[in-house]
């Protein structure tokens, strides 16, 4: 097991380096874990399931969440902001959270993607995700029909 | 095709994160996404986690049992989640309605997390009169809610490794039970079938106030005619006490009564125990 220094270097699959604080990390549980998993004799984690782009929302939230004395309204504000991407860019983060096993980042994601068609017209579901419907019009119209009590 | 060329990538989403977010919604509202495209057509037959509740229009047709059945016959999940079945409905059509309901197509004994929210509203209008009530009106009454009985013992069978039970205003319906039988014993043998497991239950009703479990012996319970929304949670944990810290949050709606001392959770397996023994003379009464 590699010692902790001051700072630890995340290293993302496109080379781009992190460098969190150890005040940060050992907060971070995931990052211990990690940490005692990787043997090696740098500072250095090689990430190599996630990109620099992704990680760089990763590492903001990581901070933001373990900023000392932040009060729950920042928080909220802080995730309502962070949240305002792309479903792909969603997804993506959501692959790291789940690579680098962060339960809450995880949840949080879900959540997003869950408000985003909670409630929501199919149609206007298909649009905000892109979804290309494949029925003909005929089979669609046969689904619907076999599953009228759902769409009435 | 404009479509084409938008980003189809909720669709390239895993199964297993779509299924994530699916179960979150009610049933009927991730059932919809059948429509969606191809993909989704079959998608919510992989759910393992339930939200039932019936729309408005639903609550006087058979319409919601036949959504419920069909969705549950369809489930190839081995295992399920979480299961939440949520009724509101006078409880005559319920009886007809739930007396086949197919739940046993799927084997729901594994259930860990099921809210069951009968919320049914009986056809005597008992908090005015409810200690006039003659032999005839016994009768019907029973009557009344034999179906609905079944439906829940059925239930609570399957249920028996869960670790969390709330139901909902179940006691509405055993509250004329329990007066037939003069308030003699408390059916609460039906609760408690596999002791070990459970690690809540949590009674959801407008007209009971349970005021203690006494280890050995009977739940007291006295009307609380008026009062909505009692909520009555209990921590039953034989393995592991760090658990109750969990139901912090329900704290508000504990009352003093409902605290226990440690000496009396000792004696709760004891207590599970000799309901199990007891069991027929249960059925007795109730069968």
């Amino acid at each position: 097991m590699m010692s902790l220094g001051k700072l630890i270097t995340l290293k993302t699959n496109d080379n781009e380096e992190f460098k969190l604080d150890k005040t940060v990390a050992v907060k971070l549980e995931i990052i211990k874990n990690i940490v005692q998993d990787v043997d090696c004799t740098s500072n250095v984690i090689p990430l190599p399931n996630i990109d620099g782009k992704t990680m760089t929302k990763v590492v903001k939230y990581w901070k933001k969440h373990s900023e000392e004395g932040v009060t729950e309204v920042q928080l909220k504000n802080f995730d309502q902001d962070f949240l305002k991407m792309s479903h792909s860019e969603l997804h993506d983060v959501h692959l790291a959270a789940k690579y680098l096993d962060d339960n809450q980042l995880k949840e949080v994601i879900i959540q997003e993607f869950l408000d985003r068609i909670k409630g929501k017209p199919i149609e206007e579901i298909r649009e905000v995700f892109g979804i290309v419907n494949d029925y003909t019009p005929e089979e669609e119209e046969e689904v619907r029909r076999e599953n009228a009590w759902a769409f009435e | 095709m404009a479509g084409e060329t938008l980003d189809d990538r909720m669709s390239e989403l895993p199964e297993s994160l779509v299924l994530q977010i699916l179960s979150l919604l009610p049933t009927d509202e991730a059932f919809t996404t059948c429509i969606l495209s191809k993909r989704w057509q079959y998608l919510w037959t992989s759910l393992n986690s339930f939200i039932f509740s019936p729309k408005r229009y639903w609550e006087r047709s058979k319409g919601f049992r036949s959504f419920v059945d069909y969705v549950l016959s369809h489930s190839t999940a081995s295992k399920f989640d979480k299961f939440e079945l949520h009724c509101s409905s006078p409880h005559l059509e319920l009886s007809h309605d739930f007396d086949d309901f197919k739940c046993s197509l799927v084997d729901v004994s594994s259930i860990v997390n099921a809210k069951i929210t009968f919320d049914i509203t009986c056809i005597k209008d008992f908090e005015d009169d409810y200690l006039d009530f003659d032999e005839e009106d016994e009768d019907s009454c029973r009557d009344y809610h034999e179906g609905f009985k079944t439906l829940v013992q059925d239930y609570l069978q399957k249920l028996r490794y869960a670790t969390e039970l709330t139901f909902g205003t179940l006691f509405s319906q055993t509250y004329c039970e329990i007066i037939f039988v003069t308030l003699v014993q408390f059916p609460l043998g039906w609760l408690v079938f596999s002791p070990d497991y459970i690690l809540r239950l949590q009674f959801d009703d407008s007209r009971f106030h349970a005021s203690r479990l006494i280890p050995q012996d009977t739940c007291h319970l006295s009307p609380a005619i008026g009062t909505r929304h009692v909520y009555v949670s209990y921590v039953v944990n034989a393995k592991d006490k760090s658990d109750q810290d969990s139901d912090d949050d329900e704290e508000d709606s504990y009352s003093e009564d409902h605290q226990y001392s440690d000496d009396e959770e000792e004696s709760w397996s004891d207590y599970f125990q000799d309901f199990d023994d007891d069991q027929d003379s249960y059925s007795d009464y109730y069968g």
